[in-house]
């Protein structure tokens, strides 16, 4: 499933262009040390934080996109920095739980 | 920019800072054709009369018109040159010199030294261009502050970051740029994420744990990428007990902000093929990495280097 197939199937809105990278899976963490150790490049990480290190640690671990959950809005420098970056940034009004749940469901194991 | 910033430049630049040393000057004892001549050469709109290093007047494209109105005779320069001259102090604020040119409407004026010597010109233009220096030197300064200072020295990459304690927004802009130059040079997606992971878990330790702050130098080769991070104290207490993962000492405030999981050293050393630290409490902290560059770690450089430097680019 692509950056751009799984925002549609969400519902999810984009704050930076949607890429069309492939997503090998997912990570649920708002610790970004957790992040940098439990990732892995082309995943989705759903998260709270809105702060502009989350695009410096997606970038870092090589991250297809990130979910910020529970209507959280991203900082302008996050955004600015994911952009260069090429790391989608969406958000989403629902919990972060429900988020993975239905990520889970659409076959992102 | 904003306009405190030039005002705040034009009361600390002094006029030293944006006189023109390179100017033309004539004798009074010569023709006014000579001063003509000169100042076209010149494209100067006026210049000092100097007898010796003394500055006797000044002679302007105002006077050279007023003597070819007057059918360009043979004259003297003396005759024509203005001998009360407005002159400006080189310790002067550079306010103080365009205060005088806005009462006067002069174009230009001669700069004097402590000793009331000439020792420069200085025009709204020479003003202009000291300001622009000064503003883009600073933005430079800046942008240095946020992404540091790469050279080369020789066939190494140097990179250098002063890294601010506390400064949490901050936190990930040394990984961003050492990840961007070694994707710049070709290195492979693994081995950037490797460095850029060890290097924002470096930098966030900088930040969260050091008093003053500390400083990250990469130097990036064919063969091996090395990181050196120091800062001057407080120190770790216990470094084997700091090596465990999930072992934290941040803030609840730090934790808010999703730092000081307690898992940075330990991912520090998984990342790294070699990993040194040395600290103690009350002084400070260093810490040193290697991380190794196999020929597969590395993609063709692009453009391929044509220089015969000796640097083979390997493809495998």
């Amino acid at each position: 499933m692509t950056v751009a197939e799984l925002g549609a199937a969400l519902g999810l809105t984009p704050c930076t262009p949607v890429s069309d990278r492939e997503v090998t899976g997912a990570i649920v963490s708002d610790l970004l040390s957790d992040v940098l150790a439990n990732g892995a490049p082309d995943y989705v990480w759903i998260t709270i934080q809105t702060h502009r290190n989350v695009a410096a640690v997606a970038s870092a671990q090589g991250l297809a996109a990130v979910i910020l959950t529970a209507g959280r809005a991203p900082n302008e420098d996050l955004v600015s920095l994911a952009e260069t970056e090429s790391v989608t940034v969406f958000t989403s009004l629902q919990p972060t739980y429900t988020v993975a749940g239905l990520l889970y469901g659409l076959g992102v194991r | 920019m904003e306009y405190s910033v030039i005002h705040e430049l034009v009361h600390r630049l002094k006029v030293s800072h944006a006189m023109s040393t390179d100017y033309v000057t004539v004798p009074p004892n010569v023709a006014m054709r000579v001063a003509q001549q000169r100042m076209r050469e010149a494209r100067a709109g006026g210049m000092p009369v100097t007898r010796g290093d003394e500055m006797v007047g000044i002679v302007t494209t105002e006077d050279v018109i007023l003597w070819l109105d007057g059918g360009g005779r043979d004259d003297l320069v003396e005759q024509w040159m203005t001998r009360d001259v407005v002159t400006v102090d080189r310790r002067w604020p550079l306010t103080e010199a365009m205060g005088l040119f806005g009462k006067t409407g002069f174009g230009r004026l001669p700069v004097l030294d402590e000793g009331g010597q000439l020792c420069g010109v200085i025009t709204p233009e020479s003003i202009l261009k000291s300001l622009l220096d000064e503003v883009s030197a600073m933005l430079t300064a800046k942008d240095e502050a946020e992404s540091g200072r790469a050279t080369m020295d020789g066939s190494v990459l140097r990179i250098e970051f002063d890294v601010p304690a506390r400064d949490y927004e901050r936190a990930g802009m040394a990984s961003v740029r050492v990840k961007r130059e070694l994707a710049a040079r070709g290195f492979k997606p693994q081995l950037q994420r490797r460095v850029a992971i060890a290097t924002h878990e470096c930098e966030t330790n900088l930040i969260i744990h050091t008093t003053e702050g500390g400083r990250i130098v990469a130097l990036v080769d064919d063969g091996s990428v090395k990181l050196t991070v120091s800062d001057k104290g407080p120190g770790i207490e216990d470094i084997e007990r700091a090596m465990v993962p999930g072992f934290s000492t941040a803030s609840d405030f730090v934790r808010d902000l999703g730092f000081g999981a307690g898992m940075g050293l330990p991912n520090i050393r998984k990342c790294a093929d070699r990993f040194e630290i040395r600290s103690k409490r009350g002084s400070g902290t260093w810490l040193h990495l290697e991380f190794d560059v196999t020929p597969g770690d590395r993609a063709p450089a692009d453009p391929p280097s044509t220089d015969g430097g000796g640097e083979e680019v390997r493809i495998r």
